[in-house]
């Protein structure tokens, strides 16, 4: 056997044959057994797998052109005949430091918890004699024809020092409090979106009008949310609402007012829909069922009304309209209605209104202006190709950004020209944004604007920020080129926001009031796993991708006395967020059906 | 569907796809041509893979009889989520999986994402142990150490961190591997 170079981390694959009618008792043992890998030194990863038979191959239900010529050659056409391993096996796979003799001598000083293990392997000596052990190992091991490793390399005792050293490094850097960074520069705002010209191919008449624009000219909506007691009475009442729901295709004669129609998936159990269980995952554990993983450390904790209780909400009317008292003509009508209508109860509202700078430019509570860069929907908008997303990315039925028709497993006639939508009230503490931002205005040359400026990503009038910090929250809500696998990975990951403000505006200078003020936050997408929960996850609740390890956004995490966010420039700033500037207040997830689906759900 | 397994931020794929064994040999010829072009680019620009192994087996140790097919085995240690990680080799490297997964039956095509998503689902086993020796630090935080252990010996040789605040060098430490040198240490996990 060639002599292997001594250090150096590599890849150890270990297969061992389970000894007859042992592999049950096998996999309840290796469930039980602790961390015995923790004990043998130089191991970076380890894995145990009792493999009891091969996987049975089916023929791809859909694949193209190119995979099924491959095949032609591969296999001639012919699908696999049954096949199976010749025995249970007990595979180990680890990545470890040093010549594998090594590995086995350490899992040789395990000695009785090494026997729990491969004492139901078939020819296993036992640990008493060295050779024998290492042996058993090195006869049945398998090369890899291939390996890769991520990381630089190093020994598990290197990386775990290293790791060590610069976490406390980084410490001893917030706390030094001495970070400089000078005069941020800004360029010129994204532009506004505009309209392609022409006719849309896109099926505007059955497509929810909220979902291909903003009704930025209603500066105030009414959100009412419901719940069906009576199902007949509930399905009565639908049939009375469905025809007033406003089609993308209204939206071009600038209607003063819109309807628009969320149901969630108890909701449309509560109509009787058949057909649920082909829903994603996500939409039928509904978000108070996520949330844990969307709001880390809080979950629905914060929640309120009418999001908690053991009912969720079933269904979401949202009127919108230019001015306030449009909005409420409307409101009072379709009140009215549901108390007529009987079937369907009213569990809670919540108002928005748009916040308006002097100059006109709308706002949000921070401060900042809202509603810039949103992305762009092919055959609607006007783009150069790589900027505009396929329309499937926002509504069912259409080609998705990976070619494939969207919601291709759900039940057509229910989602066709449908959407979902991700409905969030997120409050806002503005003090807290306020005093955040001041507590670190001194390291700014350009003071508590330039502070916010960096956190957010851009400035407050709506300015792109030159350099854009990576981590900041524009980019994490889309890092463009930043990340490995450039746009063509991260367009994957991207919503069409239809948020509005609530609550009144808490001038500069003054203290906290304690009035409720926020965003509700609403997105839409084509698959909520995909392109809103992966960001909250991935690029929100988390930092690794843009290589700040366990770092949040500014706007997600709970804060507290290690939440520090990293800005860098002649000398790091480390932003403390001692209390939460964002809480989410509750939401849920909904289908906003296409007009026709809407009528035939009466 | 069968359950990944997870230790801490490292998240665990092992698939095994049957192949025929005709196509064994260049396989394995193909990975060796990959070996020798030395580490990938594309994957260690895709800073979220731990290691990746493969490898193709045409006989399994002690058997006392052949399996039909030959088989290739691949293990994964990665961070973040399962879907991403999948999509990421569809998306960045199609050519190259359908270079090594070609050959396996019941391979759809790298692209479109979903039904590879599938068949890679569809294929891996579920782990009966896992571990991992840092769970709590990602690739890149691994890498950003090894940055600041060798900016720190450079800087202030042997030191003991706790002084180095108060050596002159310090400024131009900050400003050198400031972009690794955030700090946020998570409330659901214990250190390392």
């Amino acid at each position: 056997m060639p002599r292997l170079p001594d250090s150096g981390t590599r890849s150890v694959t270990v297969l061992a044959r389970v000894a007859d009618g042992r592999a049950a008792e096998l996999r309840k043992a290796l469930h039980g057994i602790g961390t015995p890998f923790a004990h043998v030194p130089g191991v970076h990863f380890a894995r145990l797998v009792v493999v009891e038979h091969a996987v049975a191959q089916t023929r791809p239900a859909v694949w193209g052109r190119r995979a099924r010529l491959l095949d032609l050659v591969v296999h001639g056409g012919r699908a696999p005949r049954p096949d199976d391993l010749p025995h249970p096996y007990l595979l180990m796979t680890a990545t470890v430091d040093g010549p594998a003799e090594r590995f086995f001598a350490g899992l040789r000083a395990l000695g009785p918890e090494a026997d729990a293990i491969w004492g139901h392997c078939a020819g296993y000596p036992g640990h008493e004699r060295a050779e024998d052990f290492v042996r058993f190992f090195a006869d049945r091991s398998e090369r890899a024809d291939y390996t890769f490793g991520g990381a630089p390399d190093g020994t598990v005792a290197e990386l775990r020092d290293a790791v060590a050293l610069r976490r406390r490094l980084a410490a001893l850097a917030a706390a030094g409090d001495r970070g400089r960074i000078p005069p941020l520069t800004f360029s010129a705002r994204p532009p506004a979106p505009v309209r392609a010209p022409g006719r849309s191919p896109l099926p505007l008449d059955d497509i929810q009008g909220m979902v291909l624009r903003g009704y930025g000219h209603h500066h105030a909506a009414t959100h009412l949310f419901l719940r069906f007691t009576d199902r007949p009475a509930a399905r009565a009442w639908l049939a009375a609402v469905a025809p007033r729901v406003t089609s993308a295709a209204d939206v071009q004669e600038r209607p003063n007012r819109a309807l628009h129609l969320g149901l969630s998936h108890d909701g449309l159990a509560a109509l009787g829909v058949d057909g649920l269980d082909r829903f994603p995952e996500e939409f039928r554990a509904g978000m108070a069922a996520r949330e844990p993983a969307l709001s880390p450390g809080r979950a629905t904790e914060p929640w309120t009304a009418p999001f908690t209780g053991t009912e969720g909400v079933h269904a979401v009317l949202m009127v919108s309209a230019t001015n306030p008292d449009i909005l409420g003509a409307v409101v009072r009508e379709l009140r009215a209605g549901v108390t007529a209508a009987g079937g369907v109860e009213i569990t809670g509202t919540s108002e928005g209104r748009r916040l308006r700078e002097p100059g006109g430019t709308f706002i949000e509570h921070f401060g900042f202006a809202d509603g810039l860069s949103t992305p762009l929907v092919e055959g609607y908008d006007r783009g150069a190709p790589e900027d505009l997303l396929p329309p499937g990315e926002f509504v069912l039925g259409l080609p998705d950004v990976d070619g494939d028709r969207a919601g291709r497993e759900l039940p057509a006639d229910l989602v066709r020209h449908g959407s979902f939508l991700v409905y969030r009230k997120l409050e806002q503490d503005v003090a807290a944004f306020r005093e955040t931002v001041a507590a670190v205005a001194g390291h700014f040359a350009g003071g508590a604007g330039d502070a916010a400026a960096a956190l957010v990503g851009r400035g407050r009038d709506g300015r792109t920020l030159d350099g854009c910090p990576v981590a900041s929250h524009v980019r994490r809500a889309n890092p463009l080129d930043t990340l490995p696998g450039g746009r063509k990975l991260s367009r994957r990951h991207l919503m069409l926001r239809r948020g509005i403000p609530y609550g009144p505006y808490l001038p500069e200078g003054e203290p906290d009031d304690g009035r409720e003020r926020g965003l509700l936050f609403l997105a839409v997408v084509g698959d909520i796993r995909r392109q809103f929960e992966f960001v909250q996850t991935e690029w929100m609740a988390d930092g690794n991708v843009f290589g700040r390890g366990g770092e949040q956004d500014v706007f997600t995490t709970a804060g507290g006395p290690h939440a520090r966010v990293l800005v860098e420039g002649e000398s790091p700033v480390h932003v403390p967020v001692r209390r939460p500037l964002v809480t989410c207040r509750g939401g849920e997830y909904f289908l906003l059906p296409g007009l026709a689906a809407l009528r035939s759900l009466t | 569907m069968t359950v990944t397994a997870r230790s801490g931020r490292g998240t665990a794929l092992t698939v095994l796809s049957p192949m025929p064994r005709l196509w064994a040999g260049p396989l394995r010829a193909v990975l060796y041509v990959r070996k020798l072009l030395g580490p990938s680019r594309d994957l260690q620009r895709m800073s979220f893979i731990h290691f990746a192994h493969w490898s193709v087996i045409t006989r399994f140790p002690f058997q006392e009889r052949r399996s039909r097919y030959a088989y290739l085995l691949f293990r994964s240690d990665f961070n973040g989520s399962w879907d991403e990680y999948i999509d990421a080799f569809s998306i960045v490297i199609p050519r190259r999986m359908a270079l090594i997964w070609g050959w396996s039956y019941g391979f759809p095509g790298a692209l479109p994402t979903e039904p590879f998503r599938r068949y890679i689902r569809h294929n891996d086993l579920p782990v009966d142990h896992y571990w991992a020796a840092y769970p709590e630090s990602s690739v890149t935080e691994v890498a950003a150490a090894l940055r600041v252990r060798d900016a720190y010996r450079g800087h202030f040789g042997d030191l003991d961190p706790e002084a180095a605040p108060d050596h002159p060098a310090w400024p131009r430490f900050l400003h050198d591997v400031q972009s690794d040198l955030y700090t946020w240490e998570r409330d659901d996990a214990p250190a390392t």
